[in-house]
């Protein structure tokens, strides 16, 4: 079920904005040609065209990993730390890790395509600390030596830091890795609250799968302008 | 059966014809009068702590627009429950309390059918009742996983089901039809052994002469279960449906384990989680789990009205 609410993160890949966020807020996600309209309308067809599993409403995420290693299943939406675990499965299933690979959401802006790029851990020294130095000085040691970002094939927070080798194709085929403005991710997070749409949720993915498997009756277009009206009206209450 | 216990609570208090004591000391009588009080002060300390004491917070908290975690909250009068009233929505999700409600009366009948075979004398009796109380002891989460399995694809139903030469590409629980008539039978089985014990607690309170005197007047099985036993646990009978039925209205553990309420599983108690933690709207939360609790009371009354709780007289 949460790998549904993975979809959610191509917020901004489609459009290629920095400001992605700010439109979730003062705009409709699902006007024609939004992000997250693309995504959606992608998972539909997917499930529609029966490319995914045979059971959508279970999730086994251990025994996915020998699957997508020996090639049952071609592709997931993870994020890059996802990555050195499906390397690892395919070592175990003697399958070749290289094969194991990574690539951006297949939409492109201006013929670039993009990647927006998701901080795991945020770290910050409290105010109020009474230990300022030590604790800056973990966050020194986190960013600097620990060997975080490497070991999960995660971008690198320092400036100089090269790519991880599992995206130096991202390099070569020069897809832009974009950071996404949130200063307005609270608002979203409460239109998202208020209007019950949930979309860091799984729940309205998994009806929209059901919609697609024909589990339950109705049309995409009525589905998701269902949810933008939600959203829009919601944003309309709250004098945004 | 009411007869001796009302017996019983007679006995020990002092009856006036007794030839008079000694009058009592003032200080004794007063340590006598205090003792049953005492022994009442801890349960119901802990009644009002973990039962009314939060009942009374939910209550206040559905006039306010509390967000379940901001030290901040508004009163906002009868707001929340006028927005309750105006979606329909929000209570469509009692359809699948349907669902439970058609299992539980399979679940009572089977229950009494268990219960009256295993008060008579049968060989294993005490290992058959076992198995069969075995499933409430688990907890909830546990069961909603290990059917996870059960239903999943090639898990243990398939299994079962291909030794027997059945070979099924069906998804237990893809369809809301399908996933709520497993998660159905899920409960069932959980709770077939709670029912089971309190038939059979009921019909072992029968005295055994009944059923000698009724087969020498040349009752059977059937006549024996139809004129002693079944009038013998009606209180119990009726008790039952009572639990079933609020049961139904608020099933949660298990589809919210096994479906999180996907795929038209969803009952109004997942929908009153999500509301409270999932969107944080505790403030429209609390109404509805208020909203429940009346109509449990309200369908409670109603059962009672319909189905008086005579006085059992066997004799």
């Amino acid at each position: 079920m949460w790998p549904l609410t993975q979809w959610t993160q191509v917020n901004g890949s489609v459009s290629c904005d920095d400001q992605a966020t700010t439109r979730l807020a003062e705009g409709d996600p699902w006007a024609e040609g939004a992000d997250l309209r693309t995504a959606d309308t992608l998972l539909y067809d997917i499930v529609r065209e029966g490319l995914i599993e045979k059971h959508p409403t279970t999730t086994n995420w251990e025994a996915s990993k020998p699957r997508i290693a020996k090639g049952e299943i071609a592709t997931m939406w993870l994020g890059s730390w996802a990555v050195i675990q499906m390397q690892g499965a395919a070592k175990q299933a003697g399958a070749d890790p290289d094969d194991i690979g990574f690539m951006p959401f297949p939409a492109q802006k201006n013929g670039t395509f993009c990647a927006v790029a998701q901080p795991d851990y945020n770290q910050a020294v409290n105010i109020h600390s009474e230990h300022k130095e030590a604790a800056r000085a973990w966050i020194d040691w986190f960013t600097d030596k620990s060997g975080y970002a490497a070991d999960n094939l995660a971008l690198s927070p320092l400036k100089d830091a090269p790519l991880p080798d599992v995206l130096k194709p991202y390099e070569e085929k020069r897809v832009k890795i974009l950071d996404l403005d949130d200063s307005k991710g609270a608002q979203v997070k409460f239109i998202d609250n208020q209007s019950e749409v949930g979309i860091y949720q799984p729940d309205y993915r998994q009806d929209l799968v059901d919609l697609a498997r024909g589990a339950t009756k109705g049309s995409l277009d009525d589905f998701l302008n269902g949810l933008g009206e939600k959203w829009t009206e919601t944003q309309k209450s709250l004098g945004s | 059966m009411t007869d001796t216990t009302e017996k019983a609570a007679v006995e020990p208090a002092p009856g006036p014809a007794a030839p008079a004591p000694a009058p009592v000391p003032r200080t004794t009588r007063l340590r006598r009068g205090a003792t049953p009080w005492l022994f009442l002060l801890a349960p119901h300390a802990l009644l009002i702590t973990f039962t009314y004491a939060p009942i009374a917070n939910m209550v206040a908290y559905s006039f306010t627009d509390w967000d379940g975690v901001s030290p901040e909250l508004h009163y906002t009068g009868a707001e929340n429950f006028a927005e309750l009233f105006t979606r329909p929505e929000l209570f469509e999700v009692f359809w699948v309390s349907g669902y439970y409600l058609a299992a539980s009366v399979f679940q009572i009948v089977a229950a009494l059918y268990f219960a009256t075979i295993l008060s008579f004398d049968v060989r294993f009796r005490n290992f058959f009742k076992g198995v069969l109380f075995f499933p409430y002891l688990i907890n909830g989460v546990a069961i909603g996983f290990v059917f996870l399995y059960f239903f999943q694809d090639g898990g243990t139903l398939d299994s079962v089901l291909s030794l027997f030469g059945v070979e099924t590409d069906r998804a237990w629980l893809g369809t809301p039809t399908s996933a709520n008539t497993s998660l159905a039978a899920v409960s069932v089985w959980r709770y077939l052994g709670l029912n089971f014990v309190l038939f059979l607690g009921a019909i072992q309170s029968i005295p055994g002469e009944l059923y000698e005197a009724a087969e020498l007047d040349g009752a059977n099985r059937w006549h024996q279960f139809r004129y002693i036993i079944a009038p013998g646990i009606k209180p119990v009978l009726s008790l039952t449906v009572i639990l079933s039925i609020s049961g139904s209205l608020s099933v949660f553990e298990i589809p919210y384990i096994m479906t999180g309420g996907a795929t038209g599983t969803e009952t109004f108690v997942i929908q009153t989680v999500k509301l409270a933690f999932q969107f944080n709207k505790t403030g429209l939360a609390s109404p509805a789990a208020v909203v429940l609790l009346l109509i449990v009371l309200a369908v409670t009354w109603v059962q009672r009205r319909l189905v008086p709780d005579d006085k059992v007289d066997l004799a």
